[in-house]
Formats: C-alpha cells, structure tokens, sequence
C-alpha cells in the first residue's frame, strides 16, 4: 500500500449534484481544477509591552474554478448554464432545451476524487485503493465565462462555497485512505 | 435528455444513461438502506425508490383480526 509520488493526468474525477438531485460526473468535460481553500488568517495586535493579541478573523470562502468543454444544456449530462441560472426544479428536461436567468439559485455538492483505481468511476464511489477526495456542500455556481477566443467553446466556470453552513456545521471534508480501510461511497446530497 | 426514465411499477423505475457522463442515482433514497447506483455511458439500472415493507407481527394479527 503506498501513495503514488503525486496524483498525476487521469486519476481525478469530478462529481456535481444539486440538493436533492443525482450527481453526474464531469470529468469527462474538464481540463483544469483550480481549489481556492478560504483563508484561515489572523491578525497580531501589539499590546504595550511588545506582545502580540492573535485575533481571528472569520475563515473566508473557497472557491473551486472548473476549465472546460460543455456543449449543451443538458443538466443529466455536463451542463453548466441550467445549473448557473436556475434550480433543478426548473430544469428542462425536454428537447429543445432552454434556460432563461432567474433570481434562482441552487445549492450544490461538489466532490472531487483522486485515485489511481480505473474501475472507479465516480468521485462518489467507494474507494479501497489509495485515494484522496475533497466535499465541498452547500456551494453555488457564481460564475460561467464562456469563451471561443482559440476556436473553442471553452468555459470557466466558479463554485463558491461558505466554509460553514448557517448552523456552524461544516461544509467543507478532506478525506484519504491508503487503502487499508477504503473510502466509503457518499450518500446522497440531501 | 441523454437520459431515459422509463416507469416499470410504482416502486421502480429503468435509467439509461445515453450520454457520456457517469451519472449516479440512488436507490431508496433517504432510507437507512439508500444505496448509490453508478450509471456508466450506454447502461441501464433498474432502480427501487422505497424499501419493501416487512410486514411486522402486529400487522399481520391485525390483518388477521379483520378477517
């Protein structure tokens, strides 16, 4: 049992679901994962002795930036512009599919996995090799930039998430295994 | 859609996943029981929404009572 040296090109995956809703894999779609993790900062206040008073401030949000190649708006499958401007309640689900903005928002999970096991295929899933996996519940798709500036539809899209819900649990879980327990599957995203 | 939902009974339902992402449902979802189920590209499950209920002693005398 040991950790590759680095987790390297085609052991991530990516796995997106709404409240209440299924999680579909994206990896298929992205090129690029970029985790801002909140700052846990704090500020020193000199006393008039030369101590130092260590005052925190609240931990600030993460932010998980996504690069990659959507080419629908079908939300069973990569989807990112159902998903920006409103619910899974209001989804489309039949074809021609069409999305309007709305002042709706929809809370997602997203869960981030990597491992080296090719029968793994979902973020979600149960792992008994070495892997590492990072939740992140309760965000919000705050940003989708599509560009076709190189001859592709390519899109950057942003997930925020507070790093505690309004009750103080938290949102946020970093989990790995080496193999000797595994991982367990996540239960739905209720 | 690349996903077809097809109604078998009132407790199950087929999933086809005509598309290219895994996508991942879950069978009696939350129940203590729930399960996920990972549907790959070009697969189907057969998915149960609700536990079966056992029927417990005092059902059955209950039934039997009315009888």
């Amino acid at each position: 049992m040991a950790f590759p040296d680095l987790w390297g090109e085609g052991t991530a995956l990516v796995a997106i679901a709404p409240k209440g809703g299924s999680d579909v894999d994206f990896a298929t779609a992205i090129t690029s994962i970029d985790i801002d993790m909140g700052d846990r900062d704090f500020d020193a206040i000199p006393t008039l002795r030369g101590g130092r008073l260590i005052k925190p401030p609240p931990e600030d949000v993460t932010t998980i930036t996504f690069e990659g190649y959507p080419v629908s708006l079908d939300t069973t499958s990569t989807d990112v512009w159902q998903r920006f401007f409103t619910t899974s309640n209001n989804w489309t689900t039949s074809d021609p599919l069409s999305v309007s903005n709305s002042r709706n928002r929809e809370n997602y999970r997203v869960v981030i996995l990597w491992t080296e096991d090719t029968t793994v295929t979902s973020a979600t899933a149960a792992v008994s090799n070495e892997a590492l996996r990072a939740i992140f519940k309760n965000c919000q798709l705050v940003s989708v930039k599509p560009s076709f500036t190189d001859n592709e539809l390519k899109v950057t899209f942003k997930f925020k998430c507070a790093p505690y819900d309004k009750s103080g649990n938290s949102n946020i879980t970093w989990e790995s295994t080496d193999g000797t327990t595994g991982l367990s599957a996540l239960s739905s995203y209720s | 859609m690349t996903v077809k939902t097809e109604k078998i009974d009132e407790n199950t339902i087929k999933i086809t996943n005509e598309g290219d992402a895994v996508i991942t449902y879950y069978e009696f979802r939350g129940t203590p029981q729930e399960r996920p189920v990972h549907i790959g590209p070009n697969e189907s499950a057969v998915i149960k929404l609700k536990p079966e209920r056992k029927r417990s002693r005092a059902d059955r005398k209950a039934r039997k009572s009315k009888i």
